[in-house]
C-alpha cells in the first residue's frame, strides 16, 4: 500500500504537469508564426499596444491578427503582418471577400477562425473582427458546458452600450454587454473589453467594443414590424478545430492574398484560416 | 434414530428442492414482465409523439430530404428517429456553394430521438454509420434507418426561432418535455 502511496506521490507532478499543458489556452495568432507574411515577437517588459504600434490603424489591425486586445504583458508572443504599413483589413481577413448573393444581410460566427464577418445582401463582406466565443468548460461550474450554440439565427433584440446580463455572474446578474444583439434566447452578440485570444465566455459572442458599437449602430437589424420580424440574420458555426497549433509540416502548403493593396480581388484565394482549409 | 434422520433430510432436500425451483420460476416469470414491459416502452418510444405529423420529408436515393415548406409555414419541428442500434451520423447536403457553409450535421443515439427546429426550404441528409475503414463512416439507407414527422403549425416566441438541433438525443416524451421547457409548443 505504501510503494502505490510513494508511486502516486512521484507521478503527481507530472500528471499536474500534464493537465496542466492540456488546459493551456492555444492563441488563435501565434498559429500564424510559420508562416512567411508574419513574423512574431516576444513582447518585453514595459510594452504596451499603444508604444509598440503607435499607428491608431496599424494596431487596430495588429489586434484583429491577434483576436485580442487585452493588456500585454512580459513574454506574451504576438503575430504581425511585415508589410504592417500596405495591408489593409480585408488583405488580412480570415473570410473570404465574397460569397454567394444571398438577398440579405448576414453575420458569420466561425468560431474555429475565431472571427465574425458581415456580410452585405450582395455577398460582399463589409467587415469582420475578433470574436471570443463559450468555452468548452464554464468557468463558474454553471453547466456541463458553456459552448455557443451553432445554427442560423436571427437576432429579434438589440440594446445600446448600458445593456446587462440577467444571468451572470450566476445568481445576481449584472455582467456588462455593451451595444447587446440578442440573436437566440440569452445568447448575444456584444461588446468585451476582454477578448482573450481564445474561446473563453458562457455562451454569448464576446467581440471588441468599438466593433459591437458599428454593428449594433450601423448594420444589425432586430426583428420588427417593418421587416417581418426577421432581424438580421447570424449564423454561428460549429466548433471543427481542436485548438492545438499545427505545425508547418501539417500546414503544408498555404495560399494566401496577403500582398500589398490586393483587397477585394480573387475572393477565391483567401488567406485559408482553419487547419483544414490550409491543407490542401 | 439413523433411519428416522435420514428420511428427515431426505425430506428437507425435496423441499429445498422445490422451493429453489418455485423461486427460479418466479424470478424467470418476473424478467419475462420486465423484458416484456422494456419491449412496451421501446415500442412506445418508437411511435410518432401525439400530434407529430408524417408529413413534410420524403426518401429518395437513400437521402432523407425535409421540405417544411409543404404546409406553409415559416418555421418547422422535426422529430427524427434512429431506428437503428447503433449511432447514426446525418450530413447536411449543400445544394450548390453556398455561402453559409454551415452544416447542421447530427448524430443520433440508437434508438432514440432528436429534434431540429428549421426555417429552410429544403434540406437533404445522407445517413452514415460508424466504419473502421473511413472517416465518414458508411452510407446507409435513410429511409431504413429513420422514423421521421413533423410538428408543421409551431407556436416559436421571437427569441427561439433559427436552424438549430433542440433536442440532441432523448426518448419520445423526453424529447416532447425538452421541446416545451424550450418555450415552444408543439402542435
Amino acid at each position: 500500500m505504501n510503494k502505490i502511496i510513494i508511486i502516486i506521490a512521484f507521478c503527481f507532478p507530472f500528471i499536474a504537469t500534464s493537465a496542466n499543458l492540456d488546459d493551456r489556452p492555444v492563441y488563435y495568432g501565434l498559429g500564424l508564426c510559420d508562416y512567411p507574411q508574419y513574423e512574431c515577437m516576444k513582447v518585453t517588459g514595459g510594452q504596451t499596444w499603444e508604444k509598440l504600434f503607435p499607428d491608431e490603424g496599424q494596431r487596430d489591425l495588429v489586434q484583429r491578427v491577434n483576436r485580442t486586445y487585452n493588456n500585454l504583458w512580459a513574454g506574451k508572443e504576438i503575430v504581425v503582418p511585415k508589410d504592417l504599413a500596405h495591408v489593409t483589413i480585408f488583405d488580412l481577413s480570415p473570410f473570404p471577400l465574397q460569397i454567394a448573393d444571398e438577398n440579405q444581410k448576414q453575420i458569420i460566427v466561425d468560431q474555429d477562425k475565431l472571427a465574425w464577418g458581415a456580410y452585405d445582401q450582395h455577398g460582399n463582406l463589409v467587415k469582420w473582427g475578433p470574436i471570443s466565443s463559450g468555452s468548452d468548460r464554464c468557468s463558474d461550474n454553471s453547466s456541463p458546458t458553456c459552448r455557443t450554440m451553432t445554427g442560423i439565427f436571427q437576432v429579434f433584440s438589440k440594446e445600446n452600450e448600458r445593456c446587462k446580463s440577467n444571468i451572470f455572474p450566476v445568481g445576481k446578474g449584472g455582467a456588462k454587454m455593451p451595444y447587446c444583439m440578442y440573436f437566440h434566447k440569452g445568447l448575444a452578440l456584444h461588446g468585451s473589453p476582454d477578448i482573450p485570444g481564445y474561446r473563453a465566455s458562457h455562451g454569448c459572442v464576446r467581440m471588441f467594443v468599438r466593433d459591437a458599437k458599428w454593428l449594433n449602430e450601423q448594420w444589425v437589424e432586430a426583428s420588427n414590424a417593418s421587416n417581418n420580424f426577421m432581424g438580421t440574420k447570424v449564423i454561428v458555426r460549429p466548433i471543427t478545430y481542436s485548438g492545438k497549433p499545427l505545425t508547418k509540416a501539417q500546414l503544408g502548403e498555404v495560399k494566401t492574398h496577403l500582398k500589398p493593396k490586393t483587397a477585394w480581388v480573387n475572393p477565391d484565394n483567401n488567406f485559408p484560416a482553419t487547419p483544414s482549409e490550409r491543407i490542401q | 434414530m439413523n433411519k428416522k434422520i435420514m428420511n428427515l433430510s431426505f425430506v428437507t432436500l425435496i423441499m429445498v428442492l422445490l422451493m429453489q425451483s418455485t423461486v427460479s420460476t418466479a424470478s424467470q416469470k418476473s424478467e419475462e414482465k420486465l423484458k416484456k414491459a422494456e419491449d412496451k416502452q421501446q415500442k412506445a418510444d418508437e411511435k410518432r409523439p401525439l400530434g407529430c405529423r408524417d408529413l413534410g420529408y420524403r426518401f429518395q436515393l437513400k437521402i432523407l430530404e425535409l421540405q417544411p415548406e409543404e404546409v406553409g409555414e415559416k418555421q418547422s419541428l422535426y422529430f427524427i428517429f434512429n431506428s437503428r442500434s447503433e449511432p447514426l451520423k446525418l450530413y447536411q447536403m449543400l445544394k450548390d456553394k453556398s455561402s453559409r457553409s454551415m452544416y447542421l450535421n447530427h448524430e443520433i443515439k440508437p434508438r432514440q430521438w432528436a429534434v431540429l427546429s428549421t426555417s429552410e426550404t429544403d434540406l437533404k441528409y445522407i445517413c452514415s454509420i460508424a466504419d473502421a475503414k473511413s472517416n465518414y463512416g458508411k452510407i446507409v439507407d435513410c429511409e431504413q434507418s429513420l422514423k421521421v414527422c413533423e410538428y408543421a403549425r409551431v407556436k416559436y416566441g421571437l427569441n427561439n426561432k433559427g436552424n438549430y438541433w433542440l433536442v440532441k438525443s432523448n426518448t419520445s416524451g423526453g424529447a416532447v418535455n425538452e421541446v416545451l421547457h424550450y418555450g415552444i409548443i408543439p402542435r
